[in-house]
């Protein structure tokens, strides 16, 4: 009896180290975050003191970009999305929709609403995919095309895109994103102004919910009337402080978020494009990229923009949210797991000796904070009610919704374990 | 095999092994700490033990083994609130630790809840409730409860098995009062044996006690002593328990001459016990007693409140059990009590119910139950009374039925009263709100406003002559008040007291107890509480020199002897000097400021607190026999020497003339005890002019004293020209002429100032610097200690009584010495030019330290008045000697750094260990001798008559 009691208290002691432990290196690093990240907000406020948008705008030599949008039983919201997208404020750019084996009236309703004519065309099949059905123009609008292709998730309708991309930059949209009009002219800013090739470029998403919303593009931000919602405003401007401004300025951007993102075409071919093995691609792409650029020796650059790019919306109940959590943290342990090789590996610098190991121990395992989430803007939210509910619910998140969203994200980790590969498809309600 | 190779994997794998390496190698344990905490608890230094837990502590808080040793050290400190949380904390962890659940038994009695503490020990497993450790504690839980024969067996049993069990011993003792193991058993309480008629125990007759000897009644004139048992050490509420310390008193008393005492409360059985047994072996002349019932402080000051109504009645039937053997009483801190077997009911010459209430009592129980004026009861009456005389004679009533319903006894009642509450009109007393609106209106400003608890000495009066006792209480009712010839004022105010005279000179006391006989008329008058201290501190002053304090031994014993025949002269039915005993742990208003922590002023005794010294038996202090102060050499010790020159090194000057060798310093000695700081100092030759005397025109010494923790005094000293002390002189003490010898205090370090009176001019008083804050000044001047112990009164009919004050400054010369013609027990310096020994002894509360045992001395005074103390680091003394006249230095102890400069480098500092118990070792002081006198001549035949006369002058009167 008494050993058994010594050994609980062993037991114990141990995971009491490892907890202090925890504490004081999550922390400790979320601290660190933090200062980076009012450096680097400083750093871009001064930047663009003096940098317009218009000379890139006006450029010839600004190169053309595609838009590729994977969509999968969107007939209710794609064609205001591929309007809204169409607007996007760029010299030269190209819509490419690919209806991903779709069985409800995705591709006929976008047919009909820009009078698109099916085409065969060749294309090269650089990235392996599944078969592509046809391809759907309208020579009244050149910069638009539609793919369709049989059922094959997300990242093989990224790949299908890829192979029929021209530019030499394409771009990932989630068809439930609202863009910003000059959100791509944002994104590429930064990748014709580095002398290194940036091989991807990403920048903030934000909450849609509770905003006004007018003509496809935002013209009132408010705070949403859920409290679910409410706390994830919260989570999305408490990640970008502690988050990826401050991972940017280090050089050790793990994650982008691929709702909207720019990305070297050729760059992602080599590196084998969007696998199919994790559920969350994105952040998978993004390690991949690091890899084969290490591998290859080549110097890549990965930019974060702390401006905002583009609106989406975030789950508006606890069942939607669990499910979205629960994915990241699948998909995030999935995605350590598979580039496992990278931890503790100097070849890989600050990503595998810090960004690594911080998202496998303090996120991948235990701690909370968005893995996937976009950050705060400068737009702030304008009324003074607002700005004292955002800080009420910036407290009381601790209590609750915190715990609710660790528990998600323990279902996930243990999904991962248990080897629970499914998609759970987030339900939007329809925004127009 | 991949699987292994995988990085994830062997990350978690280093850092299981890494935690498995911090908890199982790296990690520090507390083992260690722990064993070495014990060592400590076992070597008994507690607080050394503490601190090695609190390090084993921060490493494993849930070690129960630490948290256990933690509770002991607690405990044995004293501190069993602290203890509290650590035992519970390990019984949570683990119910079943013997030595823990033991530790929170005793916590739970040191918390003074045997209840708890019993529920504990019965928690044990019984083997552990069957060791004597925890056998003894249950009879101490029993104890306090009042199950005393269950403690007592329990005691019985231990110290069957383990005769030399000390706390067993102590619960025999307390208990039983005796140490006889074998009686303890064997006396039980013997049947209530009830006579069928009624039995007197003594009765009043034409003023005087009688008491019942060979079938007649016969006068007993009362003289005796006050007995109220607080040894050094203790509080009254913890007196010695063993019957044979009271059997030593109980003949001391008889040898002085005494036929009665008065017991203040219930005391312990083996008091009763004591005296039974004194008086079965002196049949013919036995003791007898008074038994006062002590009142508890009432809710609110109310009397009349009617749970404290029933706790007072129950303490009634308690002491009546208790003279009749038939009690068994709970005794715990605070309460005395054990089993009464002794029955002296036939010894008990009277009930003395209560004790001198305060006047702001009497008038809260008036103020609130003013519908109540009278009462009659089986045995006494009260018509047009006040409230408080109706309760006290409902009490009474009381206690008279019960004693008769139970026993069939009766005996002589009374209520305490005192001056203060007398029924006497007193002129000069005017009450503190006649006199603020008399000094309203002579313009006096910024008066304090009027507290509710003032107590007036002339406000409210309590009157025994309203009580009548009915046919059926032949006992009869008595006048019993306490008389002290210096309090109230009008002692020494009121001409007619004034004037009043007794065979040697004026004397007020007798004066105001032909007074107060006059009003009683018929009426038996008891003087239950007359005295006078011994001992240095005045705290009240008399005009004819009947202070309170300031007296030696002899001189007290002369007043004592003049006011028991006063007593006697006056008519009254006797006496009872207070008291038997000094009382170290009692204080004083005017040195209580000065007196903390106050908890601790049983362990020390201060010279400046009177009220400590009222007995005809004192108790010697450690070095009280050591040091006489006749300039005996072989009375120091070598550990004692503080400074030493050696022999052929010169003074710092020399001045060419005879008087060089008295101003060369040798040596200083340093020791104290529980009441005085002693010095010795050395010089080449005191006698330069060979007629045995020093001459102090051509020498003086001066002592420098730093008690403060922080250099706080004056630098520059006094008396000798440019002789400075960096660290700062809180006092000097300066010896020569009988005038000039003194102890000064810097007025850096003076706690009080004269302050003129706002509104009047020419009037100061002295009073409290608030705030005040000891500091270092230059060259701040050094002053007298002077106090005001008799503050500015106005009479009603507006008569201005100036403030009397007095300087502590003055030492007294004398030695301790007995048959010596300088003999004074007050003595505080003394030279002998024999030996050339010059010797002081300073008491402690002279030098503002607040408690010698704990090393504590007066820091400062805070905003709201509260004062504040500090733990001194030593005393810092410094010696020279100069020239008065001239005032030039001649020689330094220790030494000079430059020039005048006694640097702190160069000092020692004094420092004693503190102490936590005390021995107590009696003495009779030469007063008592004079008592034994004084009754021996009272008993004479010629005394007679004038008793007679006295009785015829108050009957005549009108």
């Amino acid at each position: 009896m008494e050993e058994f009691r010594q050994i609980f208290f062993h037991l114990m002691n141990m995971f009491n180290v490892l907890i202090v432990a925890y504490f004081f290196i999550g922390n400790g690093i979320y601290t660190m975050l933090m200062v980076a990240s009012l450096i680097s907000v400083w750093l871009h406020n001064r930047r663009l003191a003096y940098q317009g948008l218009n000379e890139l705008r006006e450029s010839v030599v600004t190169p053309p970009v595609t838009i590729i949008m994977p969509a999968w039983n969107e007939q209710e919201s794609i064609v205001q999305s591929v309007r809204s997208v169409l607007k996007t404020d760029y010299p030269e750019f190209e819509v490419l929709v690919v209806d991903d084996g779709s069985n409800d009236d995705t591709l006929p309703r976008l047919v009909a609403a820009f009078e698109l004519v099916r085409m065969d065309l060749i294309y090269r099949p650089r990235l392996q995919t599944k078969a592509l059905r046809g391809f759907y123009r309208n020579p009244q609008i050149p910069n638009l095309l539609v793919i369709s292709k049989e059922n094959g998730g997300k990242p093989d309708a990224l790949n299908s895109g890829i192979n029929c991309c021209r530019t030499p930059y394409f771009c990932t949209l989630d068809s439930d994103c609202l863009l910003e009009r000059d959100a791509l002219l944002r994104l590429m800013r930064p990748i014709i102004r580095s002398p290194i090739n940036t091989v991807a470029s990403g920048g903030i998403v934000r909450i849609l919910n509770g905003c006004e919303v007018k003509d496809a593009q935002v013209v009132k931000v408010h705070l949403p009337q859920k409290r679910v919602e409410i706390y994830q405003v919260v989570e999305y401007l408490r990640s970008f402080l502690f988050g990826r401004t401050g991972w940017d300025l280090l050089g050790g951007t793990l994650i982008v978020s691929g709702a909207f993102a720019v990305f070297h075409r050729e760059s992602v071919i080599d590196a084998g494009g969007f696998e199919h093995d994790t559920v969350t691609e994105d952040m998978d792409l993004i390690v991949q990229l690091h890899r084969w650029a290490t591998h290859n020796k080549r110097r890549i650059r990965m930019s974060f923009t702390s401006d905002p790019v583009c609106w989406t919306e975030c789950p508006a109940d606890f069942k939607m949210l669990g499910r979205q959590r629960r994915r990241w943290q699948m998909g995030l342990c999935q995605t350590l797991w598979k580039h496992s090789e990278m931890l503790f590996n100097r070849k890989y610098g600050i990503l595998g000796m810090l960004s690594f190991p911080f998202q496998l121990y303090v996120e991948g395992l235990l701690s909370v904070g968005g893995v996937l989430l976009e950050e705060l803007t400068y737009r702030r939210y304008p009324s003074f009610h607002d700005l004292m509910m955002l800080l009420l619910y910036a407290i009381t998140e601790n209590v609750g919704y915190r715990q609710i969203v660790l528990y998600y994200r323990f279902q996930g980790l243990v999904r991962f374990i248990t080897g629970f590969r499914k998609w759970e498809k987030v339900a939007h309600a329809g925004v127009s | 095999m991949r699987f292994l190779k995988n990085r994830i994997i062997i990350s978690f794998v280093i850092i299981v092994a890494l935690v498995y390496l911090w908890e199982f190698q790296i990690k520090p344990v507390s083992g260690p700490l722990y064993t070495a905490a014990v060592t400590e608890y076992k070597g008994r230094n507690y607080q050394q033990s503490l601190n090695l837990l609190g390090q084993a502590y921060v490493i494993d808080p849930n070690d129960t083994a630490i948290l256990t040793l933690f509770g002991w050290d607690y405990l044995k400190l004293g501190k069993p609130d602290k203890a509290r949380p650590y035992f519970d904390r390990a019984l949570v962890l683990n119910p079943q630790l013997v030595d823990t659940r033991l530790g929170s038994a005793f916590t739970w009695l040191e918390l003074g809840e045997p209840t708890k503490a019993l529920q504990e020990f019965q928690k044990l497993p019984p083997t552990a409730q069957k060791s004597l450790e925890a056998r003894v504690a249950m009879a101490r839980a029993y104890r306090e409860l009042g199950e005393n024969r269950r403690a007592l067996e329990l005691a019985v049993a231990v110290l069957r098995e383990n005769s030399e069990d000390k706390l067993a011993r102590k619960e025999l003792v307390a208990l039983t009062g005796s140490q006889d193991l074998s009686a303890a058993l064997a006396t039980p309480t013997a049947p209530i044996s009830r006579p069928a008629q009624m039995v007197l125990a003594a009765r009043l007759q034409n003023g005087y006690f009688e008491v019942p000897q060979g079938g007649t009644w016969k006068r007993f004139y009362v003289s005796g002593v006050n007995l109220s048992p607080a040894i050094p050490g203790h509080y009254p509420s913890d007196p010695p328990t063993e019957s044979a310390d009271y059997q030593k008193w109980l003949e001391q008393i008889a040898a002085l001459g005494a036929n009665c005492l008065r017991a203040y409360t219930i005391l312990p059985p083996g008091f009763y016990d004591a005296l039974l047994r004194y008086n079965s072996q002196h049949a013919a002349s036995p003791l007898y007693v008074f038994q006062s019932i002590w009142i508890k402080d009432a809710p609110d000051g109310n009397l009349l409140d009617k749970g404290f109504t029933a706790d007072f009645q129950n303490e009634l039937r308690n002491a009546v059990d208790a003279i009749h053997g038939q009690a068994s009483l709970p005794m715990r801190p605070g309460t005395i009590g054990g089993i009464y077997t002794g029955d002296v009911s036939p010894y008990v010459l009277g009930w003395l119910v209560g004790r001198d209430l305060e006047p702001h009592v009497v008038l809260a129980t008036n103020r609130r139950n003013s519908d109540v004026k009278s009462f009659s009861g089986a045995y006494l009456t009260i018509e047009g009374g006040n409230p408080t005389e109706v309760w006290l004679t409902q009490r009474c009533d009381a206690l008279l039925q019960y004693e008769v319903e139970k026993y069939n006894w009766q005996r002589p009642v009374a209520f305490v009263n005192t001056a203060s509450l007398d029924p006497l009109t007193h002129p000069t007393e005017s009450r503190m709100a006649e006199e603020f609106s008399i000094r309203r209106s002579l313009g006096e400003k910024e008066l304090p406003p009027l507290s509710p608890n003032i107590d007036d000495d002339d406000a409210v009066s309590l009157d025994p002559t309203k009580l009548k006792p009915t046919a059926t209480f032949l006992g009869g009712t008595f006048a019993a008040y306490s008389v002290y010839p210096y309090y109230p004022d009008f002692m020494g105010l009121d001409p007619r007291y004034l004037q009043g005279r007794d065979a040697q000179g004026p004397s007020s006391f007798q004066a105001y107890l032909e007074d107060l006989r006059r009003y009683h008329k018929d009426m038996p008058l008891l003087v239950t509480e007359f005295g006078i201290p011994s001992g240095l501190g005045i705290s009240h002053l008399s005009p004819q020199g009947w202070d309170d304090g300031g007296h030696n031994e002899v001189q007290q014993g002369n007043y004592l002897a003049r006011m028991i025949r006063s007593v006697a002269d006056t008519g009254c039915a006797g006496g009872l000097i207070q008291s038997w005993m000094d009382e170290w742990f009692r204080s004083n208003w005017l040195v209580r400021d000065f007196e903390a922590p106050g908890n601790r002023t049983r362990l020390w005794l201060n010279d400046l607190s009177p009220d400590a010294q009222q007995g005809l038996m004192g108790f010697r202090t450690a070095r009280a026999e050591t040091y006489l102060l006749r300039g005996d050499a072989g009375s120091w010790q070598p550990p004692h020497l503080f400074y030493a020159k050696p022999p052929e090194s010169p003074s710092v000057r020399d001045f060419g003339d005879r008087y060089d060798p008295a101003r060369h310093l040798l040596r200083l000695y340093v020791d104290s005890d529980e009441a005085y700081l002693y010095l010795r100092l050395d010089v080449q030759k005191l006698d330069n002019n060979g007629d045995g005397k020093p001459d102090w025109d051509q020498v003086n010494y001066l002592i420098t004293l730093g008690t403060t923790a922080e250099p706080t005094g004056s630098v520059l000293l006094p008396f000798v020209s440019n002789v400075r002390v960096p660290s700062g002189a809180d006092f000097v003490i300066r010896l020569g002429k009988a005038e000039d010898s003194k102890i000064l205090i810097s007025s850096a370090y003076n706690p009080y100032n004269i302050v003129p009176v706002p509104g009047i001019p020419g009037q100061t008083q002295i009073r409290y610097r608030i705030p005040f804050l000891a500091s270092l000044k230059q060259d701040a001047q050094f002053q007298e200690m002077t106090v005001e112990p008799n503050r500015r009164r106005y009479g009603r009919d507006g008569h201005m009584y100036p403030p009397v004050r007095y300087s502590r400054s003055e030492l007294q010369w004398g030695t301790l010495e007995r048959g010596s013609a300088d003999y004074n027990t007050l003595a505080e310096w003394h030279a002998n030019p024999q030996t050339n020994i010059i010797e002081l002894r300073i008491p402690w509360g002279l030098l503002q330290v607040t408690d010698p045992s704990s090393l504590q001395v007066l820091a400062g005074i805070d905003r709201d008045g509260t004062f504040s103390t500090e733990a001194t680091k030593g005393f810092l003394v410094g010696v020279v000697s100069y020239r008065p006249g001239t005032q030039e230095l001649a020689d330094v102890l220790p030494r000079f750094r430059s020039p005048g400069i006694i640097a702190e480098e160069d000092m020692k500092r004094y420092k004693r260990a503190p102490w936590d118990t005390v021995p107590a070792t009696p003495y009779l002081k030469d007063s008592y001798y004079a008592v034994q006198r004084a009754l021996q001549d009272l008993r004479s035949p010629r005394r007679v008559e004038p008793l007679r006369a006295a009785v015829q002058k108050g009957r005549r009167s009108p």
